[in-house]
């Protein structure tokens, strides 16, 4: 098929206005005449269904449908509620999620709430700091009162 | 499609259904009932789904008539809900170049079958009835979208523009999309012409 060929098909599907160039070529090729009488045949064979008559609507259709509208309208909505109730859910679950995730990001990487090992540690490492850094609390007296030890013992 | 001119009853009834009312609704459902029901068959050619798919396009007007704003003709914007719904069916049950004689009736695929067989007896009009049957089947088969646009043109006879506001597709669009798919069920034609 030759380029012509091609255009000269394109024109017969798109149905313009047929040219004296294009009857020539069809005069010519009796592969494109051909095509062009099977797009012909086609054509007509299409009128022939759109010959072939709908079903009618039966008596009463429009009666009958505008007594199905409030039960039509009531599921409508309930179905409404039921897509909003999901949404909200959807909503709060994504509203904890992100909480859940700023609050992960908030708490130190070695704090007590990881493990029950790191809370170990931590707590050792905590004992030991206080031992370390306050030796000015010597000893405790009554009642939870607290001595001021004097630091050096020069005095 | 027709616009609505000022005095018609039809821009009353509209609104009144706007404001829920049903009564007012059947008025606008006995209106376009015939328009639905033809469009509905010619799309899914299923006689006996019609009444049932036509139904669920009302309601489903009904349900959404709140968001018609008089932009378009009450016809139109009808119609894009029947071509949605009805493209919604096809694709749902997509019938496929294997499905097709599974999903005729005996009787049906019967009809073809003679048709085919009957034609050296026949005349002029035997072979018209055979073509109408081959059209009518090759319609059925193809692809959804194809079948759509092909019946708004070549059946329902609307045209490009008609096309293209139902569509809501560019008219060059719709030129495309129907070159293609008169290409394509051309090629189907002569390919079963010439396995005759």
């Amino acid at each position: 098929m030759t380029m012509r060929c091609r255009k000269v098909r394109k024109l017969i599907i798109e149905e313009g206005a047929r040219s004296d160039e294009l009857n020539r070529h069809l005069a010519e090729c009796a592969a494109c005449a051909a095509y062009a009488e099977d797009w012909a045949g086609l054509r007509t064979a299409l009128h022939r269904v759109a010959e072939d008559p709908a079903p009618d609507p039966t008596l009463g259709f429009a009666a009958r449908l505008a007594r199905q509208l409030p039960d039509a309208l009531a599921e409508a909505r309930a179905r409404e509620v039921s897509l909003e109730r999901t949404g909200r859910r959807f909503v709060l679950a994504g509203v904890l999620a992100a909480v859940l995730l700023v609050l992960g990001l908030l708490v130190p990487p070695s704090g007590p709430i990881r493990s029950p090992e790191a809370a170990e540690m931590q707590t050792a490492r905590s004992e030991a700091m206080a031992a370390q850094s306050y030796p000015i609390f010597s000893n405790q007296t009554i009642e939870g009162e607290y001595e001021f030890a004097p630091q050096g013992g020069g005095h | 499609m027709a616009t609505l001119e000022k005095d018609d009853p039809e821009v009353e009834w509209i609104r009144r259904t706007q404001q829920g009312d049903g009564d007012a609704y059947a008025l606008l459902v006995a209106r376009y009932e015939r328009r639905v029901f033809s469009l509905v068959y010619r799309i899914l050619r299923r006689r006996e789904e019609v009444e049932e798919v036509a139904q669920e396009i009302f309601i489903k007007a009904f349900l959404a008539v709140r968001n018609y704003h008089f932009e378009a003709a009450f016809s139109t914007w009808l119609l894009r809900i029947a071509i949605n719904h009805c493209y919604d069916q096809l694709r749902r049950r997509r019938s496929s170049r294997l499905t097709y004689f599974s999903e005729m009736s005996e009787e049906g695929e019967q009809a073809v079958v003679l048709g085919t067989e009957s034609r050296e007896g026949g005349g002029r009009v035997q072979a018209d009835l055979e073509n109408r049957d081959l059209a009518q089947k090759l319609l059925e088969r193809a692809p959804a979208e194809d079948r759509v646009i092909l019946t708004l043109k070549e059946i329902e006879d609307l045209s490009v523009e008609e096309i293209s506001k139902l569509l809501r597709l560019k008219s060059s669009t719709v030129k495309v999309r129907l070159h293609r798919a008169r290409k394509r069920m051309l090629a189907d034609f002569r390919r079963w012409q010439e396995g005759k």
